[in-house]
């Protein structure tokens, strides 16, 4: 009895080595391949829009066709923070009004509204960011991979978000020169 | 045999199959990961050498690199910076670097210049200095130049903006933007030329005043025009693969059509990383990179009170363009020889909905400090 107890042990554990632990270990293998391909497309998407001061359609859909052509369901997403400064009711010791600076967030959805009019006469356009601010993207697998759903075996609490890229920076230049202008 | 002789015969064969696998895998793995980090390096040192434009070189010269000293300052910061990128900037490493970057190429307002790293002797043999800075080699300006399509006798030389010089068949150069141009040109030719008719400038005036066709033509000659001598230098890189044992062929990489809208518009640096540390099945690291002086400018804001209620624009966001221009006059008195005397003199002054604009701010703090609240379009760009 515990001879065939323990032969059926083994061949549990044999095909478990033979066929189960080395297609896991080459699907975490594509997941880091998997990884560093959407890192390259996030970071060349975030730094050309930072360095160009807008995001034109042609860049997002090369992005989301990089992070199709992974094979994984994955959500993108936007987020631009855009500057501005607005006066406090305090005045400073020159008579001035003292200032806080704010910032006002765009989500990819409505990013995605402007630059995809829903009207068939408008033509897709670029979506404009100025000097200092600020611009996100994250990117994230909603499908589990296969090599998630392999470790599965091992762990009791799947994660299935197992792809995360996060890149942002702020856009431009962020000094300005001083130089005044008057009617003459 | 048993049946655990069996398993361990099919573990031990497939840990051969498996190590060479994972393996592959793992070379896979660090050329994406070494193509990333080269790509990311050579935008780096792209960006910093678009950091060196300067407005004020523009406004004072007409061009971002019309001197010597600006070029050659963006080429030490690009090259430095991919030096310290590579930490190879105090060993013998930073020569390999540059074999690396067959060209770095200067897109200006008015012409392109590139930088190429071979060197050739009186002979037309590669000459490779023992110095890496005598390597880099900075071409003459290269203009944008070409006969008026359809019209004999007259040369156009364009820049990345409305502006160009025309040549005309009596070498006579008229230059500024193409609209007064080509009024000067019909004006001279009604008044020097007898029997001149207005059809014989039909092609001249399709070109320069036509905004489509203008567009197009100074387009495709721009683009057509750098493709070719980048890919004619870097075609020449590849006589340094000869001194070598391993060969290897450069060739142009595909710059995206959105890239070339993005160095059309402004002065650009474009350079190029190709090379074989990153060799993956034959295919070779083959990277460009390109930066430009976008965002080299100064935002001007203007403070509108209507009521008590103070708030400030930005010139240059979309509402900014409702800034209209005004000419005028205004009369001022001044003491000639102890008398009153007052004389009219010309005014420009600019409004936004019909109101005057006293000042321009070149900061949204500056405009704060003054009591107004930003209005939607300084962080709403739609």
């Amino acid at each position: 009895m515990q001879d065939i107890l323990g032969r059926v042990m083994l061949v549990v554990a044999g095909c478990y080595c033979l066929f189960i632990l080395p297609v896991m270990i080459i699907a975490s293998k594509q997941d880091n391949l998997k990884q560093s391909y959407i890192d390259s497309a996030v970071t060349e998407f975030v730094d050309n829009a930072r360095a160009s001061g807008k995001i034109t359609p042609e860049a997002y859909e090369r992005l989301c066709n990089r992070v199709d052509a992974a094979h994984l369901v994955c959500s993108i997403q936007m987020i631009h923070s855009s500057k501005y400064v607005s006066p406090n009711a305090e005045l400073d010791a020159s008579g001035h009004n003292t200032y806080e600076t704010y910032r006002t967030d765009y989500n990819k959805e409505e990013i995605l509204s402007y630059m995809y009019p829903s009207s068939p006469y408008e033509e897709n356009r670029s979506w404009k960011m100025k000097n200092g601010d600020f611009l996100k993207v994250i990117v994230q697998n909603e499908t589990p991979t296969l090599g998630s759903r392999l470790s599965l075996f091992f762990t009791t609490r799947g994660d299935t978000k197992t792809l995360y890229t996060s890149y942002g920076g702020y856009v431009g230049n962020t000094q300005q020169d001083y130089r005044p202008w008057q009617n003459h | 045999m048993k049946m655990t002789d069996y398993i361990l015969m099919y573990i031990a064969i497939g840990f051969c199959f498996g190590a060479i696998i994972f393996f592959n895998i793992n070379l896979q793995g660090k050329a994406e990961i070494l193509n990333t980090e080269y790509a990311n390096k050579l935008a780096a040192a792209c960006h910093d050498a678009a950091a060196t434009i300067q407005k004020t070189e523009i406004d004072n010269y007409g061009s971002a690199w019309s001197r010597q000293e600006k070029r050659k300052e963006t080429l030490d910061v690009f090259y430095d910076t991919l030096a310290y990128s590579f930490n190879a900037e105090y060993s013998t490493k930073f020569d390999e670097i540059v074999l690396y970057t067959p060209v770095v190429c200067l897109i200006d307002i008015d012409g392109f210049y590139i930088s190429y790293n071979v060197v050739f002797d009186e002979t037309g043999y590669v000459d490779i200095p023992a110095n890496a800075m005598d390597r880099n080699a900075v071409l003459p300006i290269n203009t944008w130049s070409a006969p008026c399509p359809g019209s004999s006798g007259y040369i156009i030389r364009y820049r990345l903006n409305d502006n160009v010089d025309v040549i005309t068949d009596e070498n006579r150069v008229y230059s500024g933007e193409r609209n007064e141009v080509f009024a000067r040109i019909k004006a001279d030719k009604e008044r020097i030329l007898a029997g001149y008719h207005a059809d014989d400038l039909n092609e001249l005036k399709n070109l320069l005043t036509n905004d489509e066709v203008f567009v197009k033509e100074r387009n495709n000659l721009i683009i057509r025009q750098i493709n070719s001598q980048i890919e004619y230098y870097i075609n020449q890189h590849n006589t340094i693969g000869d001194g070598y044992e391993q060969k290897y062929t450069f060739t142009m990489p595909e710059v995206s059509g959105e890239d070339w809208a993005r160095l059309l518009e402004n002065p650009t640096v474009i350079s190029f990383l190709q090379g074989r540390s990153a060799k993956l099945k034959n295919r070779l690291l083959n990277v460009y990179s390109l930066a430009g002086g976008e965002l080299a400018k100064e935002y001007h804001y203007f403070i509108t009170n209507e009521n008590g209620y103070k708030e400030y624009h930005c010139l240059e966001a979309p509402c900014g363009g409702r800034v209209t221009r005004h000419e005028g006059t205004r009369t001022v008195q001044y003491y000639e020889d102890n008398q009153l005397k007052q004389k009219t003199i010309p005014t420009v002054t600019y409004r936004y909905n019909g109101h005057e604009i006293s000042r321009m701010y070149s900061s949204m703090e500056e405009c704060a400090r003054e009591g107004a609240v930003p209005h939607s379009c300084v962080y709403d760009w739609r």
